[in-house]
């Protein structure tokens, strides 16, 4: 059986280190082969992006949005639904409300569904494969 | 495992199944002689009674929207645990895209009761208060 509250832990803290730019936090939420693509959109104007390849192709992508996005967000993640667990693997699926607050203005931005499978890398549960569907744009 | 881990995943399992019309995951989580109701202000609606009429309900409104729902489920409170039966309590905030746009459709609160009689932890009743429509 997973560990649901590691993998719990590492979503939130993956979230709060993107949202903190504490790179080392979000850093250590991958795994060293992970891969990430993304879909952006509904019906027949799906954007598709990555995959991103590799702990490093990954990080690359979080890192650039940071120096892009001059407001501050809040990756509220919710709903995480566990599956096929084993000792050392493991696939979740929960929700993004995506908060963005710039010039002092609150907004919700997007939701969207992160699809993760997860193993155990020197100890701790890192995600090897995120697939992210978000149903507006970022 | 905890019960509260399981209702947890179970009421998470109910929002993906509901919002991404995946019918045997949301029909998963309800047992087989389970009630629903909904209030909607002065509105009621049921009770609809057993798991058919229940799956139903949610086949129905999928039948009518068109938009993409989120069923942000959080505030989990699980109460009067036994080893067979508990009472959970949580928050509703509907996010709903449309247009290329979202909203705060609605937030509301479900009142269940679970039981793991038929093995994994099941809604046996569901009682959902909106504060507006949906």
């Amino acid at each position: 059986m997973a560990d649901r509250e590691a993998i719990e832990n590492q979503l939130m803290s993956w979230a709060l280190g993107y949202d903190e730019f504490d790179v080392p936090r979000m850093a250590n939420v991958f795994a060293q082969d992970a891969q990430m693509v993304m879909h952006i959109g509904l019906g027949d104007n799906v954007e598709h992006m990555g995959p991103f390849i590799g702990h490093e192709g990954v990080m690359g992508l979080f890192t650039s949005h940071q120096d892009e996005q001059g407001d501050q967000r809040r990756h509220v993640t919710t709903n995480v639904v566990f599956e096929n667990e084993t000792d050392s693997t493991c696939d979740t699926t929960c929700y993004l409300t995506l908060l963005v607050t710039s010039n002092n203005e609150l907004r919700l931005q997007a939701t969207g569904v992160y699809r993760d499978n997860w193993i155990v890398e020197d100890g701790t549960w890192r995600i090897k494969n995120r697939d992210l569907s978000l149903d507006v744009h970022y | 495992m905890s019960a509260r881990s399981d209702i947890k995943n179970t009421l998470a399992k109910w929002t993906v199944g509901y919002d991404e019309r995946s019918v045997p995951m949301m029909a998963d989580c309800f047992t087989q002689d389970a009630e629903m109701r909904l209030d909607i202000g002065e509105m009621k609606m049921g009770p609809f009674i057993g798991h058919a009429e229940v799956v139903k309900h949610f086949t129905d409104h999928h039948e009518i929207q068109t938009d993409q729902r989120r069923h942000v489920t959080t505030n989990v409170v699980v109460e009067n645990e036994t080893a067979t039966s508990a009472e959970s309590v949580s928050y509703l905030s509907l996010w709903v895209t449309e247009d290329n746009a979202v909203r705060l459709q609605a937030a509301g609160v479900y009142r269940d009761e679970w039981t793991n009689a038929e093995g994994p932890w099941r809604i046996r009743r569901r009682h959902l208060t909106l504060d507006v429509h949906y």
